[in-house]
């Protein structure tokens, strides 16, 4: 287990060092000037030049991408030009409201998967087996900021039951939380619960034929005990590799679910980032989101070695 | 105890199974013998609704006099590990991979008992002492991948005799074992059959194996039953042309004093091989690989009873049988 | 199973061929000027005199939005994975014929790049370029080369590893050769499947892009822009979110469905992960 740890830490570093040069060389190449960016074409040539050492961009690449990753450790990410904030806490205190979203609509998203999976495919003879696959297809088409725009049109300005936006963090309030988030949960959680009970259902068909099940049965426990007993952990395990490649997608529904439910989370403020084009507030936001996907995807391969012993034992485990 | 007729197991369009009648009685072990496809695993696993979810069965199997076939999955579970035992070809695929061994055992105490969880634990070290398990504290913490391939399967059959059951199903035990280690596992087998009073029905393909441990001995060929009797009997003396040819194919197994040897050999298969599902000929399924047929083996062959319960269904079986009575056709 | 797949090839014909119809007959006729706005008339419910749809909160009528928008959602669609088609098949070849030490860095790079979101890509793109319709095409074909290259490489290392390509080696062909003319025939129906998911997953994006403002502009008219222009009214006139979301979510069904439809009937070992 502590070799898997190491072996997917080790991943992940390399993965985030990747993902950060990417995400810095990609500005840069096709970024244009950030100085005639933000002073438009008016700027004098000596203006833009001050800009630029302000801005330190004056210096070489190597350097302002070593002085960036510094910084990231630091806690110094320097100011916003146009919004005067510090980019370092603006996204610290805006991290928790995406986390929450993020792993609570993955977190709910896989449970409902499972469950509807797993009867999906027990009842996979019945017309009700069925009806939950197509209900599951239909909602893999539907977009969070769809659904999200009409539960604000039904739920909340028509009902008023919970607020169409804003949100109230939880150290505030526990209620005020879950109603602020409610709506863009269950916004985001549609189509992915939709894909997670999709493939559980194809994984629970495959484990119903697994030798123990029958064995389960052999002890005394009917067809169905013995297939929700020993079948859902098992099925559960390829989940894990699904959910790894649904991260990016969950991520990226946060960003527009923010912008729907105007929640005050790093989506709005990347949103107001590249609406302003300024190119440093978006290169931090956007490694810091990455950095958010690697790190539910090394927790999720944790996971996977927690649900499977074999993974566990085996040497520097890798998944095909 | 366990009483089979009029048989019947469909998957689809196809008969895999059609026995017209099959007994085992208290304490005695009966081998079910055939090569692969001969129906031999279907037959014991549709007696506790453990066949295909697809698969169909007709006909009568009494158990202790209870009729079931029919029955739903609860009523059957009810009956499976505490009355019949099962215990599977594969170890490994037997066991789930996710849980330690201690807690699949364990889960075969509790569903017969209502014992606090300390005593299961007890009980399934003295469960995994029965099956000759070294080191059980230790083992029990294991997952089956952890462990060799012997142990996996006395680990599967100590959680088939966890309700001390009246009968055993073992569906080809030794098969996916090594060489060395399956005559441990029917040692076991045989001495707990002993202990318990445990009646055993013993699907192989091993002819050694059955001469070895069990009493009587039905052969399939084609989901049907060709010749029962008492083992030595038939081994030594068999009168289907079929059981003649596959004795005859394996001569080291009939051998009951080279058992090690018959261990290792897999079942030598007869000339031909067995048809698809759909393709067995009318009257004797055997016929058209059969050396001897005649032509009215295109009718459906007589049932012939000798004492001792030897019975055969063949038109020209290896010499007349003494002492035998007919039954059906006239010859 | 076996019954299942003609309904879902069926099903997801028939939405596509709506989609795709719609779109293209805003080409030669629709009911009103996309561009023509008239205040007087805003707001009209479905049902209209005239506007079948109704008409938003500028007065432009809705079915001629919804069917220009079904144009450009389609010819994002068409351009985005046409342009990843190559590259991605491409790379995932080169990946699944390299040496172990250079496909373990490739495969792991097209990891990496998978990881981020289509949508952060096209955010990043958009802060450097602008946002555009073009913006939004370059963004979602750079992030469907790996996932097209990524579903290439597992059934490609399968193929090269059978028979008729071992005697292929062993005959002395080359790597380029075996590629070519074996592993690129064979690997087909698994590149058909993901083209069908990947329309499905560029509509998506595209309007989700548009909705956010950073994709098409005026006067161009995509789906997403709908849902932004009657965010604000959402509560009076539901029906202007409803309307072209029902149309947008019926496209994408279409193509997952076809997808699924195929997968069934072409490649019925399921070797194909779905990646998006």
């Amino acid at each position: 287990m502590i070799r898997l740890i190491a072996h997917r830490g080790a991943v992940l570093l390399a993965s985030a060092m990747a993902g950060s040069i990417v995400v810095f060389l990609l500005l840069r190449l096709l970024g244009g000037d950030v100085a005639t960016v933000i002073m438009g074409q008016g700027g004098t040539p000596e203006a833009r030049e001050a800009l630029r050492a302000e801005l330190g961009l004056d210096r070489s690449w190597l350097e302002q991408y070593l002085s960036w990753i510094g910084g990231l450790f630091r806690g110094d990410l320097g100011q916003s030009y146009a919004a005067q904030y510090d980019i370092f806490d603006e996204i610290m205190s805006r991290l928790g409201l995406t986390l929450s979203l993020a792993l609570i609509s993955l977190a709910v998203s896989m449970v409902l998967g499972i469950i509807a999976g797993t009867y999906s495919a027990l009842n996979s003879r019945n017309a009700r087996g069925g009806l939950v696959d197509v209900i599951a297809q239909l909602g893999i088409a539907i977009p969070p900021f769809w659904v999200g725009l009409l539960l604000i049109s039904f739920v909340s300005v028509q009902m008023g039951w919970l607020p169409s936006g804003g949100y109230v963090p939880w150290t505030e309030s526990f209620t005020g939380a879950v109603r602020s988030l409610f709506l863009p949960l269950t916004a985001l959680s549609i189509a992915l619960a939709g894909v997670f009970t999709r493939f559980a259902r194809s994984s629970m068909l495959d484990v119903l034929n697994e030798d123990y099940i029958r064995t389960a049965m052999a002890k005394g426990r009917t067809w169905r005990r013995a297939a929700v007993r020993h079948g859902v952990r098992n099925a559960a395990i390829p989940l894990v590799t699904v959910g790894t490649l649904q991260l990016g997608g969950l991520l990226a529904g946060t960003v527009v679910i923010e912008t729907v439910f105007t929640l005050p989370g790093l989506g709005r403020m990347l949103m107001a980032a590249v609406t302003g084009r300024e190119a440093l507030v978006v290169q931090s936001l956007a490694f810091v989101i990455i950095l958010v996907i690697l790190v539910l995807n090394f927790l999720m391969d944790v996971a996977y070695g927690l649900l499977d012993p074999r993974i566990r034992d085996a040497e520097g485990a890798t998944r095909e | 105890m366990l009483s089979i007729r009029d048989l019947t197991v469909r998957i689809g369009p196809y008969q895999i199974v059609s026995i017209d009648e099959l007994h085992l009685t208290r304490g005695r072990r009966l081998g079910l013998v055939g090569e692969s496809g001969s129906g031999k695993t279907m037959t014991a696993m549709s007696i506790v609704g453990l066949q295909p979810r697809e698969a169909q069965i007709t006909g009568s199997i009494t158990f202790d006099g209870r009729e079931l076939v029919g029955l739903t999955d609860s009523q059957l579970a009810a009956i499976r590990g505490t009355d019949i035992g099962v215990i599977f070809q594969d170890p490994l695929r037997a066991l789930n991979p996710t849980m330690r061994i201690g807690k699949q055992i364990g889960e075969s105490v509790r569903l017969h008992s209502d014992l606090r969880r300390s005593a299961v634990n007890a009980r399934v070290i003295d469960l995994m002492t029965q099956v000759q398990l070294p080191e059980p504290e230790q083992l029990a913490r294991r997952y089956p991948h952890q462990l060799s391939g012997g142990q996996r399967q006395r680990v599967v059959i100590a959680m088939a005799i966890a309700a001390r059951p009246k009968l055993l199903i073992a569906d080809e035990p030794t098969t996916a074992l090594d060489v060395t280690v399956q005559k441990g596992i029917l040692d076991l087998l045989a001495q707990l059959s002993e202990e318990y009073e445990m009646a055993m029905l013993f699907v192989s393909h091993s002819l050694g194996v059955v001469r070895k441990i069990t009493h009587d001995v039905a052969v399939l060929y084609g989901g049907r039953v060709v010749e029962t009797g008492p083992s030595s009997e038939i081994i030594d003396q068999p009168r289907h042309r079929y059981t003649e040819a596959l004795i005859g194919a394996n001569p080291g197994q009939a051998d009951p004093d080279a058992i090690e040897a018959a261990l290792g050999t897999p079942l030598t298969t007869i000339p031909g091989s067995v048809p698809a599902l759909d393709a067995f000929p009318s009257g004797c399924r055997f016929r058209d690989r059969c050396a001897h047929s005649l032509d009215t083996c295109a009718e459906n062959p007589p049932v012939t009873r000798m004492s001792g319960g030897h019975r055969f269904t063949c038109w020209n079986p290896t010499h007349t049988p003494v002492g035998g009575e007919l039954d059906g056709a006239a010859r | 199973m076996s019954s299942r797949w003609p309904t879902q090839l069926v099903v997801g014909t028939v939405l596509i061929g709506l989609f795709v119809g719609i779109g293209l007959m805003s080409l030669v006729w629709t009911p009103h000027d996309a561009e023509a706005l008239n205040v007087a008339a805003r707001l009209a419910p479905p049902g209209t005199e005239g506007h079948l749809l109704g008409t938003d909160r500028l007065g432009r009528d809705v079915t001629t939005q919804i069917m220009v928008g079904a144009r450009n959602s389609l010819v994002v669609a068409v351009v985005s994975t046409a342009a990843a088609l190559v590259p991605g098949v491409f790379l995932g070849l080169v990946t699944a014929g390299s040496k172990r030490a250079s496909r373990e860095v490739l495969s792991r790079a097209t990891d990496v790049a998978l990881a981020l979101p289509g949508i952060l890509v096209a955010l990043v793109l958009a802060t450097a370029m602008g946002a555009s319709n073009t913006t939004t095409m370059v963004a979602i074909t750079a992030w469907f080369i790996p996932v097209m290259a990524r579903v290439v490489i597992g059934p490609a290392r399968q193929i090269m590893a059978r028979e008729f390509v071992e005697a292929a080696r062993a005959s002395g062909r080359g790597k380029w050769y075996i590629l070519i003319r074996h592993v690129l025939p064979n690997i087909g129906p698994v590149v058909i499947v993901q083209t069908s998911l990947l329309f499905a997953s560029a509509i998506l994006i595209e309007a989700a892009l548009s909705y956010l403002g950073v994709g098409a502009q005026r006067p161009t008219t995509s789906w997403g822009m709908l849902f932004n222009e009657s965010q604000a009214v959402v509560g009076e006139a539901p029906t202007l979110v409803l309307i072209p979301g029902v149309v947008m979510v019926l496209a994408v069904l279409g193509f997952n469905l076809l997808g699924d439809g195929l997968r069934a009937a072409l490649d019925p070992r399921q070797t194909t992960k779905a990646v998006v």
